[in-house]
């Protein structure tokens, strides 16, 4: 039932997606293990979260980042919680729940550094299934201040100034690569948006008859319902138009 | 004036107190708060260090326990009173006449403060409850103009607290029974609105259709900001035959720019709502409120703050403030 | 076997109907309706008060001949300077019982007999207690309250007078903001005072087409009829004593006559849901808040 609903999503054109595209090659297995000691060191570290995921007894979540190759199915049961990945989304088990973004989103959504609401409300995340499970998610993990970094670094502690410092190189690259990238999307689809731009417009000015036409329609039910409603008993008898004179001063001050 | 912002979890209270809360007002983690969600809210020893946390800092907790006790079953309700005034909160936030009762008898050192959803609009209710329960402060429903809340503040001797940006509710606050009459569940007894339990979203041809129980709240098209199933503020068709926002749009309130006036009216606190938001959101309201609240209080000119990104619809309104929105 | 403990009664009229066809209605009232009590005054909206009010000494004088209970119904939310004065008004001088629907009128009617109407919070025994004290001779209770509940207060009420709504569209909500007028794209304040064109609210439609709610001015109120005519037996049994029915633009003598016979134990609950299938034609009935579940559902 869950996935329906992505089939006609488009992944954004990020750096994200081309690194996903030439890491696609390498079996997901290789994935596995990394995935899986992430999900230990978050159990480790911030056990409050779960405790907050108890409620939700069995349940399961897929998560699917628009713009990766592939998608994890989180397992939680009473509290206990086992990760898995996946390539192909027509492998994935059936979920209660289905969380979808942008990779980078999701990322800063584990982070708390992004308000879920707001990507909500700007489209950027999507859900489907059960809204009260993914609610009871984000209100976990938001509970706590989660850190990839500290989720990443484990026990190499004396490594941290030095990966600290490519992690955020890393971000600057990321960033830079971004803006790289819509340009050279701007550049490429801009006929074709033009093209699209033109059909719309037309399709706007259909929508907007059968608007009109539908509105007809509607009115003269209305219409329909109001002479039926007339004809009962006890009938409206003394239906005046509405009053002219006005006994309260208009305009009342507050 | 006091800025009181709202926490949903122990990690966005730090946050609220990192970005310049006076107080932080948190609910407990069942139906005895009017944000009664999955996966939200502060266990007794999560409160404790919150006021531990707090009181290091100079500032407050306040503990909103604002929905009404179920006829035959108070002892929750009570439990939370009394943990609240054990644990030593700064103030309660109370809605029903018989817990404040019950608060005032058994706790009469306790600080009460009277709940938007008790909706007391006008001086006369809000002086009932100032000499029945000895309530310290109100917080207004979001029905009064700024003219007429100035008006108001000269006739009580109880503080004024306003909702100052937000969710916003249209209809008088606890006396709303949409919610209930479209999933059962309501505000005033199980602490929600428009659940998430109930809330269904369909992807269809472009659209993104939000439900809520039985009844379509709403659709947008994929480039349109969405907005959560509230179903006071969906799309709905009524004379005309026209869709529209029948009660209201998807948006915010927002008054950052009515501070002065606020200000000079003698308002004493004003309040952020959304305890049921991330902490990103809380860092960034907080944070813009405070630098505005200060610079209102220096009487400079308020620098006014985009909030877009995190209003729902995009959008915001310094809603019943100002007459027109009536 | 006659129940004379169970009191019928018709609650105030939310709608904006022209005052000449209110005074009719209420003489028809008088004249031909078996209910106990009336209740009547403006609840929903200030500014549509002053049509009526010259015709409210000739229909209580009537409902009083006609040996019916009179009680006058409060403003449901009162927030202008004029709002205040009328009310400080009605309570200093007023011949009849008043039915408090705000805390403010609460207040003013303190150690005065007087009714609580059911815009006033009531939840539990507690609140249930200190509103009985605070001089309340009876008490209508809000209409999202479940089974168990009602239950429960019956009992706390040990005897007292407690009054349930069970029949009519239900007030949901209520708010500053007039959506009859908004609806019009005019000003609350310069209303025309639209909401005349709909004498039972307007209908409120999902955009698939759905009946959901309907307008009454700053009321929003339930699509659906609500009917408790199947839980009559219980809500007896639970210790209610009043039951009230909110007029609507039906057949209201032939739907007060329906209750009170169900009330006296002359018809069954079927009889009367039948009856009222027949008078309401608008819109569906429902029952779902008495059975814990949505409002809007009818639990059979």
């Amino acid at each position: 039932m869950q996935d329906q609903n992505f089939s006609q999503e488009y992944p954004p054109f990020s750096p994200v997606l081309l690194a996903g595209i030439a890491l696609s090659p390498l079996p997901i297995r290789f994935f596995a293990p990394i995935a899986k000691y992430m999900l230990g060191r978050v159990i480790k570290l911030y056990p409050d979260v779960f405790k907050r995921l108890e409620p939700l007894g069995h349940c399961r979540f897929a998560v699917r980042p628009s713009d990766l190759p592939c998608c994890f199915l989180l397992e939680l049961d009473h509290g206990k919680a086992q990760l898995s990945l996946f390539s192909r989304l027509d492998d994935l088990p059936v979920s209660d729940a289905t969380i979808s973004g942008p990779i980078s989103s999701l990322v800063l959504l584990l982070e708390g550094k992004v308000d879920g609401d707001a990507l909500f409300f700007s489209r950027e995340l999507a859900v489907s299934g059960d809204t009260e499970a993914v609610l009871t998610l984000r209100n976990a993990i938001d509970s706590a201040d989660i850190s990839l970094e500290e989720i990443w670094l484990g026990e190499t502690g004396f490594l941290r100034p030095i990966t600290g410092r490519a992690l955020s190189g890393f971000a600057g690259l990321y960033e830079k690569a971004n803006r790289d990238l819509s340009l050279i999307k701007n550049a490429l689809i801009s006929p074709v948006t033009r093209q699209h731009q033109l059909l719309e417009d037309d399709l706007d000015r259909q929508q907007e008859q059968l608007d009109k036409m539908e509105k007809e329609v509607r009115k003269i039910r209305a219409q329909n319902a109001r002479a039926q409603n007339a004809r009962t008993p006890n009938a409206r008898a003394v239906r005046e138009t509405p009053v002219a004179e006005n006994p309260v001063a208009e305009n009342e001050e507050d | 004036m006091e800025l009181v912002c709202p926490a949903g979890t122990p990690s966005a209270l730090r946050a609220a107190l990192d970005a310049g809360a006076d107080v932080v007002y948190v609910g407990f983690r069942d139906e005895t708060n009017a944000r009664n969600f999955p996966g939200l809210n502060f266990s007794p020893d999560e409160l404790r260090e919150a006021v531990a946390l707090a009181r290091g800092m100079g500032r407050q907790i306040y503990v909103a326990i604002n929905t009404y006790p179920q006829a035959g079953n108070l002892s929750p309700w009570h439990k939370a009173v009394d943990s609240a005034a054990e644990i030593g909160v700064d103030a309660v936030i109370l809605a029903d006449i018989g817990l404040l009762d019950y608060a005032q008898k058994r706790h009469p050192d306790l600080r009460r403060h009277l709940s938007v959803q008790a909706s007391a609009s006008n001086p006369e209710a809000i002086n009932f409850y100032r000499s029945a329960f000895d309530v310290q402060r109100v917080v207004l429903p979001r029905v009064l103009t700024v003219r007429e809340i100035a008006a108001l503040i000269g006739e009580i001797d109880v503080e004024t607290e306003v909702f100052a940006f937000g969710g916003m509710c249209v209809m008088a606050e606890g006396r709303c029974s949409l919610s209930s009459y479209a999933t059962g569940k309501s505000p005033n007894m199980n602490g929600v609105c428009s659940p998430a339990s109930h809330v269904n979203y369909e992807q269809r041809r472009g659209k993104l259709i939000s439900k809520l129980g039985d009844f379509t709240i709403n659709t947008f098209p994929d480039n349109e900001p969405a907005g959560y199933p509230t179903l006071c503020k969906g799309r709905f068709v009524g004379q005309s035959g026209d869709p529209s926002y029948l009660f209201e749009e998807p948006t915010s309130l927002n008054v950052m720019a009515m501070l002065p006036e606020l200000i000079a009216a003698g308002v004493k606190a004003l309040k952020i709502e959304g305890r049921q938001r991330g902490k990103a959101y809380v860092s960034q309201v907080v944070s813009s409120y405070r630098r505005a609240l200060d610079a209102a209080l220096r009487g400079e000119v308020v620098p006014l703050m985009d909030m877009g990104n995190i209003a729902e619809g995009a959008r915001s309104t310094p809603g019943a403030y100002q007459k027109n929105w009536r | 076997m006659k129940n004379t403990a169970s009191r019928l009664t018709l609650g105030p009229h939310l709608y904006n109907w022209p005052a000449e066809q209110k005074r009719d209605f209420y003489f028809r009232i008088a004249d031909e309706a078996e209910v106990d009590v009336v209740y009547l005054g403006e609840v929903t909206c200030s500014k549509r008060a002053p049509f009526f009010l010259p015709f409210i000494p000739e229909v209580c004088d009537r409902l009083e001949a006609a040996g019916k209970e009179i009680v006058l119904s409060s403003l449901a939310l009162v927030m202008t300077g004029r709002e205040r004065k009328e009310l400080h008004e009605l309570s200093d001088d007023c011949p009849w019982e008043l039915e408090a629907n705000d805390l403010s009128a609460v207040a003013l009617l303190k150690g005065q007999s007087h009714v609580i109407g059911p815009f006033i919070n009531i939840y539990n025994e507690g609140t249930l207690d200190y509103l009985y004290d605070n001089g309340a001779r009876r008490i209508v209770l809000p209409c999202e309250l479940p089974a168990e509940s009602l239950q429960k207060l019956g009992e706390a009420a040990r005897g007292r007078e407690l009054e349930v709504q069970v029949f009519g569209r239900l007030p949901l909500a209520l708010s500053a903001r007039c959506y009859h007028a908004r609806a019009h794209n005019l000003s609350k304040d310069g209303c025309l005072y639209v909401c005349e064109k709909d004498p039972d609210g307007m209908d409120v439609m999902t955009l698939d087409g759905a009946p959901f709610l309907a307008v009454n001015g700053t009321h929003t109120m339930s699509y659906s009829v609500n009917s408790l005519a199947g839980e009559l037996e219980a809500l007896q049994k639970s210790g209610m004593t009043h039951f009230r029915l909110w007029p609507q633009q039906v057949d209201m003598v032939a739907v007060i006559q329906a209750f009170r016979q169900a009330l006296d134990g002359q018809i069954d609950g079927e009889e009367v849901q039948g009856r009222l299938d027949k008078l309401v034609d608008f819109a569906p009935f429902s029952n779902g808040f008495f059975h814990g579940a949505e409002g809007a559902r009818m639990v059979e």
